[in-house]
């Protein structure tokens, strides 16, 4: 075996790969920009929530606790009847049994719901990642607008 | 060959679009214009075997892509064909999954499309409903009654040919391969083989009495080249008890299962699914042919009060983990097995986890968060 | 039969013969060593209890159960679309791949069948679920063999399949992005040339891998005639995908099973080898990574426009029936058998994982082997402890 020219040829590689920059990312110092569609956390609109428990139900954990209650708002126009509307008391989605599905994002049929690609929430006590309708409704300023679709899309679906 | 296809094409009356695969020497070529041709009779799958039938099917792979292709299937017509001109044997492999069923006649008015219970959508009727076990005579009746029908099935055939079309994804080839498997099992298994089911014209469901389970192996094995042990295991086929522990729609509290663990339920509810079935345990097991795909699903009902079958470990060496998993999840005994000890759960474990009266806890012990009135939840009323 | 060179078969042997007079003069005791749960070569937590004599094993025990899960109860109170969530972490590492099976069943049961453009997506992420896998098992295998830069390779090309996999479905681990006739939604503006060229760096990395450590002399000699599994046995215990392919079987699913997906439409090749040993196991992976980045370029080239959802109902019921919908994994055949009785969800779902058949030959296979054998063995037969487990 001509264990010179190998040892070399080993040797360079070892050069190259040396004067490679780290394919790596510091992750504190540099933050990681995750695709608009990542599904990192799930933001509420609140305005838009219609308290119709639809994604309560759907999802397959179990991790979203609503209620609600009726109350009379005033009429859209002026002289009509006031109109029933349900009040979110409580929105509290549990990140510690969430799966990241997304199941309630989807059948959402107000648009309350978004992702965010937002991925820096992680808490040192587990009870701290129910997060509470205020807390949801923070992440909404992370809320990207959807991209565009690849050529060959129909386009309509959101 | 030849004597196959006349057959074939005479019969759907589809005569019309497929003079030319007579012309056709070439068997592969010539299925491949049959097929179109027969299109309308979806059963083909029970068929099958039969003399020169098969050459032309082993050949051709049709390309997956062109679902046109794909859905015909041919043959239907001559099993029929071959039942009237004859031996009780092949008609009943024709006819015996649906005519087990016993019900030829519900059979036949669905006949336009499949009939002999071959072919997937359609055929419920025929299978579903309890029958005993098929008998040769109930085969030979259905063979009649199978030839009955074909009178107004040749009518119907021209529409039927595109209804079936669109609504059935049989396959040529694999039909023919699904027949001969029937067959070989029927001829081998004899009164053991008690009732089958063909979906989509291939894929071929097979009840066997549990005590011919372990032959069944052997046969399957060693007759019919499916050396490939897929998977076995069981179904409790009684329904929960618990139900789904939420009805999204109706979610009243009635729909939470939690509070409604009334217990048993009478075994008169059971419904089976296909191949049918009388008892609440049933075995379930897929073997296959590799590189042909070729396999049979197998089922064999296990008495309520002796929950035990022979093992196969000794002809299918990976059935040995699949028993022992049947085993801890149902309770059934398999007999011969050479280590039947817990493969998942841990050796204290009490229960049988995959029996439907088995509760799952995590659903029970937390509400439903879709009720409307939920009372808090244990240490999370706070609001942590 | 498997066709190990007969020279190295001849040297195995007559070395496992030497080391046995050895082991008559030394009069060894038995003994019993406990690998796992916690072994790095366990991918998770599996336990292997072998008996040794001396350094040869006599039997070898897997015990598991340590991630069982119980998804075939947990399927029994979900719905359809709930489901796919569920499954996605059988395999975690390919995990589009778990969908797929599933959907294709529920959708045999509704007869409905999902547009083109659908079909070809779900066979592109398919196939780069099944590079994601395979790719940490080629740097994976050379860690448990002594190699420790493969992995990092592997790790670092694999990213970019998981970038791609992310960007188009939301999810770097669990997609959820099949649906039952159709997909989520279409893809985003940019993925098909991105993914090409993550496509060349797999194919990149396949080359190094070759170079790296098929032509590398202590690979070769640690691999090669070790777990030799003849084809009949491999069948026998229903082994599948490439361990049953390296035992030269030539047998897979996507071009073997009629009608599924998009494969059929793209030329591409089955891979196998005669010699059923670890060495053999290995290779095959490699070159069906090759060919999957290949099939995932050829389908972009050709991918149809339209509609990426069938006309489903909202709330999807399933009608009676049963099912039985199997894939070619990247681990092997993984099917769902589903029991329908017309509900929102399953009466019952029985999960055939690859895996599972793949391991239970461990306790054939290892008879006899010596102990650094074990871990090349298990390395090459190549599991993921949720899919054994499920």
């Amino acid at each position: 075996m001509p264990e010179l020219p190998g040892l070399m040829k080993g040797l360079g590689v070892t050069l190259r790969t040396m004067l490679k920059p780290a394919v790596t990312t510091q992750y504190p110092r540099v933050k990681e920009a995750p695709p608009t569609r990542a599904r990192g956390v799930i933001a509420l609109k609140e305005e838009n929530c219609t308290v119709c428990m639809l994604c309560g139900r759907q999802c397959p954990d179990w991790c979203i606790y609503i209620e609600g209650h009726k109350t009379k708002a005033p009429p859209r126009r002026p002289g009509g009847k006031p109109r029933t509307v349900q009040l979110l008391d409580r929105f509290d989605i549990d990140y510690s049994l969430c799966m990241y599905c997304g199941i309630c994002v989807e059948v959402c049929p107000f648009d309350a719901l978004f992702w965010s690609p937002e991925y820096e929430y992680s808490e040192p006590r587990i009870a701290d990642l129910l997060h509470d309708k205020d807390r949801l409704g923070e992440w909404m300023d992370g809320v990207p607008e959807p991209e565009p679709l690849e050529a060959g899309a129909q386009a309509g679906k959101r | 060959m030849s004597s196959v296809d006349p057959d074939g094409r005479d019969e759907p009356g589809a005569g019309g679009q497929a003079p030319s695969a007579d012309d056709v020497d070439d068997p592969a070529l010539q299925a491949e214009i049959a097929n179109p041709a027969d299109s309308n009779q979806p059963t083909g799958a029970d068929v099958a075997p039969a003399e020169g039938a098969t050459s032309a099917d082993d050949e051709p792979v049709p390309a997956p892509g062109a679902p046109g292709e794909l859905s015909s299937d041919q043959t239907p017509s001559q099993g029929q064909e071959r039942g009237d001109s004859a031996s009780p044997a092949a008609d009943d492999v024709g006819q015996v999954p649906g005519g087990d069923a016993g019900s030829p006649d519900t059979t036949a008015p669905a006949a336009t499309p499949p009939t002999a219970g071959a072919s997937a959508p359609g055929t419920e009727s025929a299978v579903v409903p309890e029958q005993p076990p098929p008998t040769p005579t109930a085969a030979v009746r259905e063979g009649a009654a199978a030839e009955r029908s074909r009178a107004d099935k040749a009518a119907q055939a021209d529409e039927a040919a595109e209804v079936a079309d669109s609504a059935e994804t049989p396959e040529a080839e694999v039909d023919e391969a699904a027949g001969r498997l029937l067959d070989t099992l029927r001829s081998s298994l004899g009164d053991d083989l008690q009732q089958t089911h063909v979906a989509h014209g291939r894929e071929v469901w097979a009840r066997v009495s549990v005590e011919a389970w372990r032959r069944t192996a052997e046969v399957c094995r060693d007759e019919l080249g499916l050396t490939y042990f897929c998977f076995l295991s069981a179904i409790d086929w009684m329904p929960s008890p618990y139900g789904r522990s939420e009805e999204p729609v109706a979610g009243d509290e009635d729909a939470d299962g939690g509070q409604q663990g009334d217990g048993d339920e009478s075994p008169a509810t059971l419904e089976h699914g296909y191949a049918g079935g009388q008892t609440r345990f049933q075995l379930l097991a897929r073997l296959m042919a590799p590189v042909t795909s070729v396999g049979v699903i197998l089922k064999a009902d296990l008495p309520d009060d002796d929950l035990r079958a022979p093992s196969w470990a000794g002809v299918y060496a990976g059935a040995d983990w699949h028993e022992r998993e049947a085993w801890e999840m149902y309770g059934i005994t398999f007999e011969g097995h050479p280590n039947l000890v817990h493969l998942y759960l841990p050796g204290a474990f009490e229960g049988n986890p995959l029996r439907k009266d088995f509760p799952l806890l995590a659903r029970e012990v937390k509400p439903w968060p879709g009720l409307v009135d939920v009372e808090a939840m244990p240490g999370e009323g706070d609001g942590t | 039969m498997s066709a190990v060179p007969q020279n190295q078969q001849r040297a195995y042997v007559s070395g496992q013969a030497a080391d046995a007079r050895v082991n008559v003069e030394l009069e060894t005791d038995g003994m019993t060593l406990n690998i796992g749960p916690q072994h790095p070569a366990t991918h998770g937590t599996l336990r292997i209890i072998t008996r040794l004599d001396g350094e040869q094993v006599i039997s070898a025990e897997p015990v598991m159960g340590y991630m069982h899960r119980g998804y075939e109860k947990l399927v029994e109170v979900r719905t359809y679309p709930q489901i796919t969530t569920l499954i996605n972490r059988i395999d975690w590492l390919g995990s589009f791949a778990n969908e797929v099976p599933f959907i294709l069943a529920a959708e045999q049961l509704m007869e409905i069948e999902a547009p083109p453009r659908a079909q070809w997506i779900r066979t592109v992420l398919f196939e780069m679920s099944r590079i994601a896998n395979i790719t940490l098992f080629l740097g994976d295998m050379g860690v448990q063999l002594g190699a420790i830069t493969a992995v990092f390779y592997a790790f670092r090309d694999r990213e970019h399949v998981l970038n791609q996999i992310e960007a188009a479905t939301g999810g770097r681990f669990h997609p959820n992005y099949d649906r039952i006739g159709g997909l989520k939604e279409d893809l985003p503006k940019g993925w098909v040339a991105e993914t090409k060229s993550a496509m060349d760096k797999v194919r990149r990395f396949c080359d190094e891998m070759e170079t790296l450590l098929l032509g590398n002399e202590i690979f070769e000699t640690r691999a090669r005639g070790i777990g030799v599994i003849p084809a009949e046995i491999a069948l026998n215990y229903g082994l599948s995908g490439a361990n049953l392919r390296a035992s030269g079987v030539d047998w897979d699913l996507r071009r073997d099973s009629p009608n599924l997906l998009a494969w059929s439409e793209v030329d591409w090749k089955v891979w196998t080898h005669p010699d059923g040993d670890s060495f053999a196991r290995y290779w095959v992976r490699l070159q069906e990574t090759r060919e999957a980045a290949n099939i995932v370029d050829q389908l972009l080239d050709g991918l149809p426009s339209g509609p990426i959802m069938a006309k489903v109902p909202r709330i999807i019921k399933v009608p009676a029936g049963e099912a039985w919908v199997s894939t070619e994994n990247p681990l092997g055949e993984m099917g769902y058998y589903v029991v329908s009785k017309g509900d929102l969800g399953p009466f019952r779902v029985k999960i055939r994982t690859p895996s599972f058949n793949n391991i239970s030959i461990v306790p054939w296979v290892m008879k006899g082997v010596y102990v650094p054998d074990v871990i090349t063995i298990l390395a090459s037969l190549y599991f993921i402890l949720g899919d054994i487990d499920r």
